[in-house]
């Protein structure tokens, strides 16, 4: 990919040498085909040639202040640009470890869920035309998610073992099975780079990992199980029978997903961010042998 | 069930009293154990799978016409599935690869697309596209395949218009192995 390519810029022809094609990096675009990476920062105007590796202006060309002042727009927009992209890739994996959560095979966990970049900081008068502000209302709704605190959604396992002589689940007998926590937060507001964000969350899913190998994935956020429900009586909504002990050897380590849909509006737009958050319990399940004299 | 099997489920509720037990189990809400898809999961489900099936459309038509030996000008399948400056990158390169009378083998590989986020009428998706297989030719047959990074993730804006999907933006990152990132599982 040698050679010379003008490029038009700014009304003056600029001769540009490729010397080779550019690393991709962060804020680059690239093509498989020609191997080009064009990095966007540098570039002006519309895209008046091919293979235009990074546009930057001759050396004896002195930017304008008013450009001057542009690229530094531009290359803040591009670094926050990198930094979102990066972000994305790391919150999608962790939301992978997440969603395929298994304790017996991950016992460490997934951490923490990654921090959002900072939106860039400028003068609002800059970006006081529509469609000029520095971030978009889907990174605004990102980093507001982002910093969003969803509370703790433990596992709700009833009727709990603590409540019977044995201290355990029994094989066989249905489990209730909820959110135990707030499931909705919201309507909230957020500000981020000068956007209004409007956030609702509510857990719209869950999945139970029963630690015996089985997984139980319910709509809603599950009914929470009373003492006032009629013995063996299976939930409504969200519920599991074991049909195999966990005793005497140790107890199962049931671990509940919890799929928080977060509905955000901003800029007249709106969407909805997926936030997966787990949590995990220890049940002790064993088998009640029955005497009938 | 048993006498002794009804004092074990009681005794496993604590909820046996001598007293009448009331019926104030909650009331049904959904089907058990069923998950049930929202509308709005849906349709994110939905538009994810127009979004990446145009995309993956793309893709395929740009090795085709890469293959053929490149085009000046966008073709209906590009602009069925492109728009803005992903198409106006799109076009740049395959308009090169004639302008220079160059010719393609191979096609590219695309590991994964990852679901990223979603907004009515736009999802960001995530793909590994390999184009470690793909070779360019001149006229005599020459191998003039640029050096350079092949192995892309991509993070891609595809957006509706009126009822089609179409990739919009996009930013590149070359990378020397897939492993590790989300669109590679």
């Amino acid at each position: 990919m040698r050679g010379v390519i003008v490029a038009i810029m700014c009304g003056v022809a600029i001769n540009v040498a490729v010397a080779a094609p550019a690393a991709a990096d962060d804020g680059a675009r690239c093509n498989r085909w020609t191997r080009w990476c064009k990095v966007t920062s540098h570039a002006r105007g519309a895209d008046r040639d091919a293979g235009v590796t990074n546009r930057s202006p001759s050396p004896t060309q002195k930017p304008s202040r008013r450009y001057a002042g542009n690229d530094r727009v531009r290359d803040a927009r591009k670094k926050f640009s990198a930094a979102m992209i990066a972000y994305d890739r790391r919150l999608a994996r962790y939301n992978r470890c997440v969603l395929s959560f298994n304790p017996s095979a991950n016992p460490a966990g997934c951490g923490n869920m990654p921090t959002a970049p900072n939106p860039p900081q400028f003068r609002t008068d800059r970006f006081a035309r529509p469609g000029s502000q520095p971030v978009t209302a889907g990174q605004a709704a990102a980093i507001a998610v982002a910093r969003l605190q969803l509370p703790t959604i433990a596992p709700g396992i009833g009727p709990a073992p603590d409540v019977n002589p044995w201290k355990m689940a029994a094989v066989g007998y249905p489990l209730w099975l909820w959110a135990d926590g707030p499931t909705h937060v919201g309507p909230i507001s957020d500000s981020v780079a000068g956007l209004s964000v409007s956030l609702d969350a509510e857990v719209s899913s869950l999945t139970f990992r029963m630690g015996d190998g089985h997984t139980v994935t319910c709509a809603g956020s599950g009914t929470p199980w009373a003492t006032a429900v009629q013995p063996g009586t299976k939930s409504p909504s969200c519920g599991y029978s074991y049909a195999k002990p966990s005793l005497p050897s140790d107890a199962y380590t049931v671990a509940a997903i919890a799929h928080w849909a977060v509905t955000w509006t901003s800029n007249g737009q709106s969407g909805v961010i997926n936030v997966p958050a787990v949590d995990t319990t220890e049940l002790p399940v064993g088998e009640l042998q029955v005497l009938v004299r | 069930m048993s006498v002794g099997a009804a004092v074990a489920c009681c005794a496993l509720a604590a909820a046996c009293t001598s007293e009448p037990v009331p019926s104030s189990a909650p009331s049904p809400i959904r089907a058990a154990t069923t998950p049930t898809e929202t509308q709005i999961e849906r349709q994110m489900r939905l538009d994810y799978q127009a979004a990446e099936k145009a995309y993956r459309a793309n893709i395929v038509e740009q090795d085709r016409l890469a293959r053929a030996g490149g085009v000046r000008r966008a073709t209906p399948g590009l602009k069925s599935t492109a728009e803005s400056e992903y198409l106006s990158a799109t076009i740049a390169s395959l308009a090169y690869i004639k302008r220079k009378g160059w010719h393609g083998t191979g096609s590219t590989t695309i590991l994964g697309v990852e679901h990223i986020g979603w907004q009515e009428k736009r999802v960001r998706i995530m793909s590994c596209e390999d184009g470690s297989g793909l070779r360019l030719f001149d006229e005599s047959g020459k191998d003039v395949t640029p050096k350079g990074d092949s192995q892309f993730v991509q993070s891609l804006s595809v957006v509706q218009r009126d009822d089609r999907w179409k990739v919009s933006t996009f930013d590149s990152k070359s990378v020397k192995v897939f492993e590790g990132e989300p669109c590679a599982a």
